[in-house]
């Protein structure tokens, strides 16, 4: 099973790509949305969670995250939003639409990699 | 504006600038796994950033401001390596630019969120600035502090007109 990440930063898609690679998952890439949703209609059988930023470029991460939940073939996959915005409102607003984690720059490696974890319902490191 | 609105708006920087600074030392040490002290904070009269590369970021909405991170090459790039797992590499311009962007951005959405800023203040997608020694300045209605960081690989400056 593969991770799929969807941001606009480089630097935060290779950050996900060392923390997958010590968890031993290989990760997908996607620098925004409707990319997303590209890889999700090649590759969704082979996606165990999917890490969305909130901010980005076109779509937000909150209409994607809407997106995948609304289609029958996706909404089964466990969905993280892993962004800046730390506001209530927001975390509220994901968690409604979906979303099983929400993680708040800066994390620890560790961190993260336990998040990931919890979402695909294993213990911690 | 009152001498109370003044005194108020005061408050809200200072607290804002402490943020800033913990949020700076927090994003290292978590993400870039970096020891990283504070040397001093100097208040300047326009924003003004000196250096090889810088992340620029605004604040706007009901609190309006903004926040940069500047140093010499080797100083970002150490940093960025270590947040990218990549402690040896040599990295290209644009792997710079967009880490020095992602840093900013972190660094000031700690900050917001640190201060209990609401969704009404929001941060603009951050600007990178990559070159052998680069000058740039702003005018400010309100000062800017320039903190200077150290960290093992030399020292960084992040400036905040808040």
């Amino acid at each position: 099973m593969k991770l799929l990440t969807v941001d606009d930063s480089k630097t935060m898609r290779q950050i996900i790509q060392g923390v997958g690679a010590t968890l031993g998952y290989e990760v997908l890439e996607a620098e925004h949305g409707l990319k997303a949703l590209e890889v999700l209609r090649k590759s969704a059988d082979e996606i165990a969670v999917i890490m969305l930023d909130w901010n980005m470029p076109g779509m937000n991460g909150l209409e994607v995250l809407k997106i995948i939940k609304a289609s029958d073939d996706w909404k089964h996959i466990p969905v993280m939003m892993v962004t800046t915005e730390s506001e209530k409102g927001h975390i509220i607003q994901a968690v409604r639409h979906g979303a099983i984690q929400y993680v708040t720059k800066p994390f620890s490696p560790e961190e993260l990699a336990n998040k990931i974890l919890e979402s695909l319902g294993m213990g911690e490191l | 504006m009152s001498e109370i609105e003044n005194s108020q708006e005061l408050d809200i920087s200072q607290k804002l600038i402490e943020c800033l600074k913990v949020s700076v030392i927090d994003t290292l040490s978590t993400m870039a796994m970096t020891e990283t002290t504070i040397i001093n904070t100097e208040t300047a009269d326009a924003f003004n950033l000196s250096f090889q590369i810088g992340g620029l970021i605004y604040l706007y909405g009901n609190h309006e401001g903004m926040i940069a991170i500047s140093g010499d090459k080797s100083v970002i790039q150490f940093v960025i390596s270590n947040i990218v797992y990549n402690p040896e590499g040599e990295m290209a311009d644009d792997d710079i630019m967009d880490g020095v962007s992602e840093l900013v951005n972190m660094i000031a959405g700690g900050m917001k969120s640190k201060a209990g800023l609401t969704t009404d203040a929001k941060l603009t997608p951050p600007i990178a600035i990559v070159g052998p020694s680069c000058k740039s300045q702003w005018k400010t209605f309100r000062p800017t502090y320039v903190t200077t960081f150290k960290t093992e690989a030399g020292n960084f400056q992040v400036h905040a007109s808040v």
